[in-house]
């Protein structure tokens, strides 16, 4: 979202320690013994950069040749001590947060909030009663140093090194992120929220999160990110692991809106056993290029996956969103719902797949896609991908591109309402019911950053 | 035109000039792995494609359909259908684009894709995609996969129709949509023939 990019703001550098710019085995090993690792997560790292260095680039999707890997720094700690409450924070943090409006989000909503700043958490507030009930919500690090048997379990689990050359990355030079853990049968009913920041030039982000819902438990985890312009290319690699046990179900929300010098290559994935439910919910709305595709792996018996996904694209922007869906066991289901928007020459790109494997009989699949081109410069790709080796099932995908309906337009305007201000109303509308499903704030703030769009000055 | 395939490999490619018009059939029904392409390129202002494609998969074979929708300008139609019945272990893989350019305003583009799967070891594989590069447009695509309505042919059978003949009247309805469109009965008869002599 060009024009209206009122957080790009950015703070003079004070940072405890900065690695050197590129990557070598070096960079990781260093940043390996600063953070104290076990033996098992160094040899991780080591093993995944290998990995990195040996994959090529992806041919598909947006265009990732300008990436200069030797050009980003892979490391920074911002402060060493981490802040438990918000008058803790170092006063330069705690105002960058002040102004995207934190507290009283957190007052009115949340009940803990780690936030990220550069590649480390520095401050975090759990409510009490999360902490009696069991329920571990930490930043990656320590969910590392804390409970190093869980995570030892869990880590790499659903999305191993090998399975992409982003993945691979992440997994050399993670740091940051969240490890969430809630007990079975736990309900844990505000939704837990985290936010990030890229802020030295050249910075790469590589959070990851890790987030275990035992049986029958249920969470909402909320992301929201902003990052400030910069005239180089920031790269944003994370990887997200989610495993849903029988019966639980797990809620992530995502609202990106990265300044458009971002490239923001995220790999996603839940693993959903037995009855178990899961939903991502995933807005696109910045960066320069996003290349993401929330993934749910149904592995249980009538498990159950959503992927909501609204993805806006301005001038010089490229989102490459979508889902993945595979459907291992019987009786399982999943939606797909996909709504986007291009504007003044942006592109955007459903990428979809469905699987179902033999013998996962009785399941069904349906996934929609509408996608709205505003005007003649814009473009939209819709590449779904349909893979069915089982008789017993039903699947359904449609999709469905054009531009704004004259009919529509013409009863607003008889109206007395402004060509613009009907424009965002209809486009408002169109993306309504994924919007309903995103916690208040981010309907609200979503809603006027499209208004913003619609009638403030020409992108 | 009804283009009935023989051998292993067909490509069909029509450049459609302004205010043409064009029907296409094509039925794919021989024992035998098959790669066939069609390219609709509608390069006229005013023109319209519609093109039916006809598939029924038996055995033990590989069948690969890959259809083109180009829209080069203004005011251009296309409508395409591929209707596969696929029984044994046949390998049915369907690709399909609609690409709109820049300058083919008010362009309708429409492609569905469905398959009905008759053995329990069929495969299909559905890749419909859109590239659209112009805003005053309609484009739709779909595709379903799925085996034959087990309400339907439970009314049938509760009429004392045996499940085999009740399966095989369900996959005629299934093509007869279809043919249904087609305009010519003449046409129409012979599209039924030759589809006949596999199912």
């Amino acid at each position: 979202m060009q024009n209206t990019y009122k957080y790009g703001f950015h703070k003079p550098e004070n940072y405890v320690f900065k690695s050197k710019k590129g990557l070598d085995v070096g960079v990781v090993e260093d940043m390996s013994d600063r953070k104290k690792d076990p033996a098992w997560m160094r040899l991780f790292r080591l093993k995944a950069l290998d990995q990195f260095f040996r994959k090529p680039l992806p041919i598909w999707g947006g265009n990732l040749t300008t990436i200069n890997f030797d050009d980003i720094y892979y490391y920074i700690n911002p402060t060493d001590k981490r802040a438990s409450r918000w008058e803790d924070l170092p006063v330069e943090i705690r105002d960058t947060y002040d102004r995207i409006g934190i507290p009283e989000a957190e007052k009115k909503f949340l009940s803990g909030v780690s936030a990220q700043y550069e590649s480390e958490v520095v401050y975090k507030s759990i409510h009490e009663t999360l902490s009696k009930k069991g329920v571990i919500f930490l930043d990656m690090d320590s969910g590392l140093r804390e409970y190093p048997e869980i995570v030892k379990q869990y880590f790499g689990m659903v999305i191993p090194p090998g399975d992409n050359k982003f993945a691979a990355l992440n997994s050399a030079v993670w740091s940051g992120g969240s490890f969430v853990y809630v007990p079975k049968g736990v309900r844990v009913d505000l939704p837990l929220q985290a936010y990030f920041r890229i802020n030295a030039a050249n910075m790469g982000q590589f959070e990851r999160t890790l987030i275990i819902a035992e049986e029958g438990s249920f969470v909402h985890y909320v992301e929201g990110c902003t990052a400030p312009i910069y005239t180089t290319d920031s790269l944003h690699s994370a990887v997200v692991e989610i495993i849903v046990k029988k019966g639980a179900r797990v809620r992530y929300t995502t609202i990106q809106n990265w300044s458009t010098n971002v490239y923001n290559l995220v790999t996603k994935r839940a693993r959903v056993e037995e009855e178990g439910i899961m939903e991502w919910v995933d807005g696109n709305l910045g960066s320069k290029l996003t290349m993401k595709y929330p993934s749910v792996y149904l592995v249980g018996r009538k498990a159950h996956g959503e992927i909501l996904s609204i993805a806006y694209a301005g001038a010089g922007q490229h989102q490459d969103a979508g889902g993945k869906v595979v459907h291992v066991a019987a009786e399982t289901t999943s939606q797909i719902i996909s709504k986007s928007i291009s504007r003044g020459g942006g592109r955007t790109s459903y990428r979809g797949l469905v699987q179902i494997i033999r013998g996962a009989t009785n399941s069904k699949s349906k996934v929609v896609c509408d996608a709205l081109l505003l005007d003649e410069a814009s473009r939209s790709d819709t590449y779904p991908t349909m893979k069915i080796d089982e008789q017993d099932v039903t699947i359904e995908h449609e999709a469905t591109v054009s531009k704004i309906g004259d009919e529509q337009l013409f009863y607003l305007l008889s109206r007395g309402i402004g060509k613009a201000q009907a424009e965002s109303m209809i486009v408002n509308g169109f993306i309504e019911p994924i919007v309903k499903e995103l916690p208040l704030e981010y309907a609200v703030e979503l809603n006027r950053l499209i208004q913003l769009q619609m009638e403030g000055s020409v992108g | 035109m009804i283009q009935e395939i023989h051998g292993n490999y067909a490509s069909f490619e029509y450049t459609l000039h302004e205010h043409a018009r064009l029907t296409v059939v094509l039925i794919v029904a021989q024992k035998a792995d098959m790669d066939i392409t069609v390219r609709v390129c509608l390069s006229g202002q005013g023109s319209s494609a519609n093109v039916i494609g006809l598939v029924a998969g038996r055995g033990d074979h590989r069948i690969t359909m890959h259809t083109e929708q180009i829209h080069e300008a203004q005011d251009t139609t296309s409508n395409l259908l591929v209707k596969a019945a696929l029984y044994d272990q046949v390998q049915f893989s369907y690709d399909g684009v609609i690409r709109v350019e820049k300058l083919a305003q008010k362009t309708d583009a429409y492609q569905k894709n469905e398959n009905l799967l008759l053995s329990p070891h069929a495969h299909a594989r559905s890749d419909p995609a859109l590239e659209i590069l112009a805003n005053d447009v309609r484009c739709t695509h779909g595709s379903t996969t799925g085996k034959p309505n087990e309400d339907q042919l439970w009314y049938l059978t509760s009429r004392g129709i045996p499940r085999r003949a009740a399966t095989q009247l369900l996959i005629e309805g299934f093509f007869e949509r279809a043919i249904m469109t087609i305009s010519d009965t003449i046409h129409q008869e012979q599209i039924r023939k030759s589809l006949w002599q596999i199912l």
